[in-house]
Formats: C-alpha cells, structure tokens, sequence
C-alpha cells in the first residue's frame, strides 16, 4: 500500500448481486473496485461495474473463485490493498484469509482463527456455550448404558432425538416422542449404530417441534466495541435454503429479543470476534432459544437490516477491516418499520430445480421501499456453474403490512422472462395464511404452503393468445420485428473474442 | 393470416389481418375487430375496451413465452401458411394410425383404395388448402382399412380422412 494514500484498491472475490453490493460500498468510500470473474462471467454485470477486472479461469467454480491460488494471483496482478470475500466461495476458509493475511493484504472479515473456530460445528458450540449462549439441550458425551440414558432423557425431556455419535445418513437416529418408548427405540438405535459405524455410542438431543431460523447482526471493531443491529426471521425456506427473510420477526416477543440480541453482542465479544458477523438461533414455540452457528461474514440478507436500521453494512465492514471504529454506537441503532427480502432465483417453482438459460424480458420493480440488488439484465444468460440466485428483491413498509402489500406490488411489477423462476411462489407465499398471521416456522413449506400453479383468467389467456398471434404475424411478414430472440452485440463481441 | 396457437393440448384460432386502419383480430368464430396493441421491445401494451394488457412476450421459432408474475403461460404457434408448408414437404402428422386434417380443406382426389397395402409417406389422397394442392400421405407402413372422406367434400381441422392398420414388423 502505497504510503499516506488514502484510496485503497479492493479486490472483491466473488461474482454476482454480492460483487456489484460491495462495489458500491467501495466507491461510496472512495476506494477503487477490482474484479474477477471466469471465463463464463465475462458479461456478467460485476464486471462492467469494476475499475478493473482479472480472470481467474474457466466457467466451474473450482478452477476459477474456489482457486485460491488463482484468486490470490488476481490480487497480486491487480495491486489490490485489500480482499473482500462476499459470501459463499472463499468467505468462510480459514486458509484463505491465512494466505490474504500473509501476502500482506488486509483480509476484509475476521481473523482467519476465528473463522476456524467457528467452521468446525463441535468446537463453536462448546465455545458459545462458554461464552453464554444456550445450546440446545441434550449429553455432551456418548452413552451406552441404558440406565444412564433413560436418567438423561428424563432431564432432557420429550420429544428428544437419539443421535448415533458415530453418525450419519440418518443410521442409529430415532425421534422419541413418548417416555415409555424410550428404552426400546434406544436399544434398536445402539444396535444398529454398533452394524453400520461399528460404534453404538449415542447422544441424546432435545427435538425442537416447530423450530424458528432467526439470526442476530453483530458488528465489531477491533477496539472493542461490539453492537448488534438487531434480528432476522429467516423460517421461509426450502431445500434447508431461506428464500424469504424479514426483520424484526414477528414472532419474538420484545423482551426475548432484547435477551437474544444482548446474547450474541456477549457471545461476539467472548471470542474476540471482529468485522460483521451472524449469529443463527434455533427458537422453539416457546421461545426459548439455542445456538446454531455463526456466520463469519456478510449474509445475503443483510439489506433488510440496512433496511430498519438505516446503517450501511458494507461499509462499515471496510472501515473495520481497516482499522476504523465503528461509526456508531448501540444508542444510535434505532430500528424503524419493517423489512422484507424475496430471493428470485431461477428455479422451476414446483420442483425447485435450477434453470439456466437466457434472461430474453428483464424489468426490476422500482419506488419508495423497493431495493433490487441483481447481476441480471435483458439478454443475460444464467450460467450453470453457479447459484439459482438472479435477484434479491427488498422493500421496507412502515409496519408488517405495508411491507407485505409493498412487496406484492413489487413483485408483480418484475419480470423475468426466458427462464423459470419463483418469482409465482412468493407470490402465493404471501397469500398463505401462516405467513400471514406471523408465527411460521421452517416447516412452512412443505407442512402449511404447497406451490399450486394458478390457474388463468379466461381473458388473460385470450389476450396473451392475440398478443403471440400479432407477434408471429409481425414475424412472418415484416421480418421480424418484435419479440425477436435478437442476436445481440454482446454475442458479436463474443465471436470477435474467439477469433482473436 | 390464420394462426393455430396451442396452450395445453387445446387449439385456439386466431386471425390477424392488417387493414388499412391497422391490425384486425378474429377470435375464433366471433366478429373481425380492430385492435390497439403495440410491441416495443419484447413488450406489448394491448388496450381492449379501454383495460390494459401488458405483457413481455419472447419467441422462438414457434414457441413463445408470455410472461406473468403468477407464472409464465406457454404457447406453441403454427400459421396457416407453416402448417401447409410442412404437409406439402409430408412432414406428416405424429406417428399414429390415422392420416386425419391438419387444417380445412377440400380432398380433391383419392389415390389410394381400401385393403391397399401403403408404405409410410406413400400418398393416400390429395387435398387443397389456401388454393394449394397438397399429398396427404401414410405415416405408417400398413393396409388402409377405410378411406373416410368422399373428392369433393369439404373438411375441417382435426377430420380423419383414412385409417391405416398397422402392418406387422417383421
């Protein structure tokens, strides 16, 4: 880093909506945003947007930002001062932020022992736990003795879960839900961990029966000052994957939140956590709430939270890997209204397949609390080798309600055309009473919501007929003049690529 | 210009002429009516009895994309003219028994005779559509057990026109 420079050259390891994110953080702050992309992002919006770009190899993530070596190159190649990770790829390798450090690079996240620590589950549960925060109940050791079990089950309670220590695919586990099943489902789990892992060791585990996902912001700086930005409810999920989170839960009562977030502020402070971070609960109908894990760098959803509190994440995420104090105090973290973010992702909405493809209509909904942060455009082919994930979509309303209504509107305005997407999911999702009425849990879909293709009005299935009928005429005898899959200059560009 | 446009497994008519005020449209049966739409891009604003349609319609080759935020609706085209192409190069049909009528027309001669033996794309009988003469052939190898139809007489999309029994594979 050149000496008494301000301006810092900042290179962003990932790809998407979440390079463009952090882009504008960089250029907000003065810095220079730097790029990589693969051969197969080359017209990837990320980077048109970046002061300059490097290529860090072909299509599949693997050979291109997974390369550590690669990417580093790209850092060198470029003068970079710094590293941002993004999320997903490289953000979470304890190696990685090793080797930034140790190129004398400022690796913008947490120190890479933390994100050891917090990588390996076994060892962040028993140092939360030290630091505080309640895990969810059960033996820390394996059992065999049957008497010693049923004494254990009897403190845990039920329903409770048997887990092989040894575990895995679901071999010597058993859901008991009754006490007086207990010793005969325990022996049937202990005999078939011994067959299968050679190992009939067992754990015993609290089972939490409707089970909420809600996470906690942290930010902190590496002077000590540790603040939350409050909490996400991020129960709207499938395939284990959230694909709506809003914020504050309308679920937690004020004073469980307020123990939740001073929970994890502690939590963070315990293990010397610096940079943004997230905490991720378990919350049972209850409220009671256990530790899960933490995230030890930016979440996808983190705009919600910029939504209600006004603080800019990314930003303040620089500034501290920089050496900067936080720019605010907990005083000054003031959340107002409501937030909700969709994850349009191109996916079949019934089976949630991914879909690649060309984007051939593309138009983001706009106004007062709607934020869209997406990669895409009109012409945009979706490659394979990466995440479903094309656009989030958030607004902000005043209350619940206007953000749910808000976010209707919002996503009636979009469109996607080309590929499928689940764009119609979330609409239905935001009919479905569950949601509605606020006390969802992870289970919403699939137990309360099933996506059902809507049926069409008789006069919109006749109007989209003239239109397609008018559009093949206009293609027949003028030549083609409408809703033509047109050959674009972006492809001409391509071919002159390939003929260099 | 007739277009055959299909939306799950139905057959929809729709006629678009131009005329010297603009585009006209005639769906189905009922009464020929100009209309207001406009494409720009891949969208389209389509005013009807002053309601607004808007949609963002991508095409290619015969299949198209309406989109709709309650999910996209999915049509596949054929003009009257295409369909004719494709039965005068005997691009016939689906693999199936029957040579039935892929649009109206009049059968203007009968070639082949019941209890013939026919080979696939042999031709079984001729029939004219928009003032064309088109050979309606075999899709199957097989003895034509009935011709349906009579020369001189006018069918509509979707008549069988012969039946064909299967012939045995060797």
């Amino acid at each position: 880093m050149p000496a008494g420079s301000k301006r810092k050259r900042i290179l962003v390891a990932n790809r998407g909506e979440i390079a463009l994110r952090i882009f504008r953080a960089i250029r907000e702050l003065g810095h220079v945003p730097l790029a990589i992309y693969s051969k197969a992002d080359r017209l990837s919006n990320h980077v048109a947007k970046a002061a300059e770009a490097y290529c860090v190899g072909e299509g599949p993530s693997i050979h291109s930002y997974l390369d550590m070596e690669n990417v580093l190159q790209a850092a060198k190649e470029l003068r970079a001062d710094a590293v941002h990770p993004g999320y997903g790829f490289l953000s979470e390798r304890p190696e990685f932020a090793q080797a930034v450090a140790d190129s004398k690079l400022v690796f913008i996240g947490p120190s890479a022992k933390v994100i050891g620590l917090m990588g390996n589950k076994v060892a962040a549960r028993q140092t939360m736990e030290r630091g505080g925060l309640p895990l969810v109940p059960g033996t820390k050791e394996g059992i065999t003795d049957e008497n010693e079990a049923q004494k254990q089950a009897r403190i845990i309670g039920f329903p409770l879960m048997i887990k092989a220590l040894a575990g895995g695919g679901g071999r010597g586990m058993r859901l008991v839900t009754q006490p007086d099943e207990f010793l005969n489902l325990f022996r049937r789990a202990n005999s078939e961990a011994t067959k299968a892992f050679g190992d009939g060791r067992l754990y015993l585990e609290r089972y939490v029966t409707s089970p909420h996902h809600i996470e906690v912001q942290v930010v902190a700086d590496t002077h000590g000052n540790v603040c939350h930005l409050f909490e996400r409810e991020c129960s709207v999920q499938r395939r284990h994957q959230k694909i709506i989170e809003e914020c504050p839960s309308p679920f937690l009562s004020d004073k469980i939140r307020k123990k939740l977030c001073e929970a994890a502020v502690q939590a963070t402070k315990e293990i010397g956590y610096h940079s943004v971070g997230t905490i991720e609960f378990l919350v049972d109908d209850q409220q009671n709430f256990y530790f899960m894990e933490m995230n030890t760098r930016l979440q996808v959803e983190h705009p919600i939270t910029e939504w209600t509190t006004g603080h800019d994440i990314v930003k303040e995420q620089i500034r501290i890997a920089f050496g900067e104090k936080l720019s605010f105090s907990s005083k000054d973290v003031q959340p107002k209204g409501h937030a909700i973010e969709f994850r349009i992702c191109a996916e079949d909405p019934e089976k949630f397949l991914p879909q690649a493809g060309k984007l051939t209509g593309v138009s983001f909904p706009s106004g007062i609390g709607v934020r869209v942060d997406s990669h895409v455009y009109r012409g945009y082919t979706i490659p394979v080798f990466y995440d479903s994930m094309i656009a989030k979509i958030s607004v902000w309303g005043r209350d619940r309600e206007e953000a749910i209504t808000r976010g209707r509107v919002a996503l009636q305005d979009t469109i996607l055309n080309g590929v499928k997407t689940n764009v119609p999911v979330h609409l239905q999702l935001l009919e479905n009473q569950r949601f509605l009425e606020g006390n969802y849990t992870t289970r919403l879909i699939g137990d309360d919501f099933e996506y059902k293709e809507a049926p069409v009005e008789e006069e919109d299935l006749r109007m989209a007929m003239i239109a397609v009928a008018v559009s093949a005429y206009s293609k027949e005898y003028r030549g083609g003049t409408s809703a033509e899959d047109e050959n674009s200059r972006w492809k001409m560009a391509g071919r002159t690529e390939a003929l260099r | 210009m007739l277009f055959y446009v299909h939306h799950n497994n139905q057959e929809y008519r729709v006629r678009v002429e131009s005329r010297r005020d603009g585009l006209h449209i005639k769906f189905f049966d009922e009464r020929e009516q100009p209309v207001d739409l406009v494409y720009y891009g891949n969208d389209c604003t389509f005013i009807h009895d002053n309601r607004v349609f808007h949609a963002n319609i991508w095409g290619a080759k015969t299949d198209y994309i309406v989109w709709r935020p309650q999910g996209n609706l999915n049509f596949a085209v054929e003009s009257e003219y295409k369909r004719l192409v494709g039965l005068l190069r005997g691009q016939d049909l689906d693999e199936q028994n029957n040579v039935y009528a892929r649009m109206p027309g009049k059968i203007v001669k009968i070639i082949a005779k019941p209890g013939q033996h026919v080979k696939k794309g042999e031709a079984v009988l001729i029939m004219e559509a928009m003032k064309m003469e088109n050979e309606i052939r075999a899709t199957i190898n097989g003895e034509i057990l009935k011709i349906s139809v009579k020369e001189g007489e006018a069918v509509e999309t979707g008549a069988t026109l012969a039946e064909i029994n299967p012939a045995e594979e060797d």
